[in-house]
């Protein structure tokens, strides 16, 4: 209800007091908001349900992608031994035990091959089963590129005149790809990088 | 906007008939932070009106105040993960609300000023509102209740020329009630700062209000 005010008559052509414009603001009404108000707030708050619950599945996403770009620098850290036993001791996202050795005299899996033992996730607790499905399919995806660039790898050097290939720079730098390091029969040094810097241009 | 929204009297609506809730605003929150959207819309019927109309006093506008009390709920839900029963919903609720109308008023000297030459009409006392005859007349003495109608619609005029941050002060001590101890808590400042700001927001609706009460009250 709005409530009573009084105005003295003696304020008659005086400026307000203080108590009297108190008064007046007190005796202010208290209009209804309109009547679909309720209804408009609750439809944007069930949309902001909506979107906050969609938004795990989005994070999930954008791990698997942050995982999916860091793979081809792990390789690179791994000194070009992306074995299973080498994923393993790598730090990353927590994988289940990794698979046996291969047996003495067995050549070790061709590179790239990461079996789906090898690779399976464990998920993590308070991961929802959409989550980690969707990372499944994501970790597939990432399987089936990484063995089709090792097929193109192995193709690049089996017709390369040189095992060395240019692959670009600038006026002040080039860039070439040592393929007889790529894949050495020994394993080389740990971190050792793919690419060599030169300021020659190489020649053809 | 705002000077059609003024110059239709606005209903004078004692409140709708809201159901009488039983639950605490806390123990309503708690359902809402454990994922019962639903239990939201008890708490958005139980303040909407009081929201609504501190809005409507700081803009003038119905409109725009509509807009601003929705948004204060939606903020409070999204933030509802964050809330701890350590004080009072409603004083939270306000705390929301009184960030949005400082931001609202904002943007409105801003856009003033990018926008809308200064007009000598935004100073200086307030017109004359038309003759209006809506209001809760009192039956026994019309007379005097028309004249506390023209007081509250001169004063609603007043308000929004008032300067934000008195105004601000104004409406949440004497219109919403709030002690100035609450209010400093609210706002991060100072109590006196309150008071003063409050004082000072009242000498201004004096000065707007006078030559308004000179003729309504002659």
């Amino acid at each position: 209800m709005t409530p009573e005010m009084t105005i003295p008559e003696e304020t008659t052509g005086e400026e307000m007091t203080d108590e009297e414009v108190r008064a007046a603001l007190r005796s202010l009404p208290r209009p209804a908001p309109p009547a679909d108000f309720t209804a408009r707030v609750m439809a944007r708050v069930r949309a902001e349900e909506r979107a906050r619950r969609r938004r795990p599945r989005y994070l999930a996403a954008a791990a698997v992608l942050v995982l999916g770009l860091s793979l081809p620098l792990l390789f690179d850290r791994l000194g070009g031994d992306p074995s299973p036993a080498r994923l393993a001791e790598a730090p990353g996202p927590a994988t289940a035990s990794p698979p046996p050795s291969p047996p003495a005299g067995e050549s070790p899996p061709a590179a790239g091959d990461i079996s789906p033992a090898a690779g399976e996730i464990v998920p993590a607790a308070g991961i929802s089963p959409v989550a980690g499905d969707a990372a499944r399919v994501e970790l597939e995806a990432l399987r089936r590129e990484v063995r089709r660039l090792v097929a193109e790898m192995e193709r690049a050097r089996r017709f390369a005149g040189e095992p060395v290939i240019h692959i670009g720079g600038s006026d002040d730098l080039d860039l070439f790809l040592d393929l007889e390091s790529l894949w050495p029969p020994e394993p080389g040094p740990r971190g050792a990088s793919l690419l060599r810097a030169s300021d020659r241009r190489p020649r053809r | 906007m705002e000077g059609a929204a003024l110059s239709t009297p606005l209903p004078f609506v004692a409140g709708p008939a809201v159901a009488v809730e039983t639950e605490t605003d806390a123990a309503l929150m708690e359902r809402v932070r454990g994922g019962e959207t639903e239990a939201f819309e008890p708490l958005v019927r139980r303040y909407q009106q009081r929201l609504f109309g501190y809005f409507l006093n700081a803009t003038a506008d119905a409109s725009t105040a509509a807009d601003l009390a929705q948004e204060t709920f939606v903020r409070v839900f999204r933030a509802a993960p964050r809330y701890r029963e350590s004080g009072r919903f409603e004083a939270w609720l306000f705390r929301i609300a009184a960030n949005l109308a400082r931001s609202d008023a904002r943007r409105r000297v801003l856009r003033r000023r990018l926008f809308v030459p200064e007009s000598p009409e935004d100073e200086g006392p307030i017109p004359n509102p038309p003759p209006d005859g809506s209001g809760p007349d009192n039956p026994d003495d019309p007379e005097n209740a028309a004249r506390a109608s023209e007081v509250r619609e001169a004063l609603r005029r007043a308000l929004p020329r008032v300067p934000p941050v008195f105004r601000e002060a104004v409406l949440l001590r004497d219109v919403e009630g709030w002690s100035y101890r609450e209010i400093a808590e609210m706002l991060g400042i100072e109590e006196g700062t309150v008071k003063s700001r409050a004082h000072r927001g009242r000498k201004r609706l004096r000065e707007l209000l006078s030559p308004q009460l000179r003729t309504a009250l002659a």
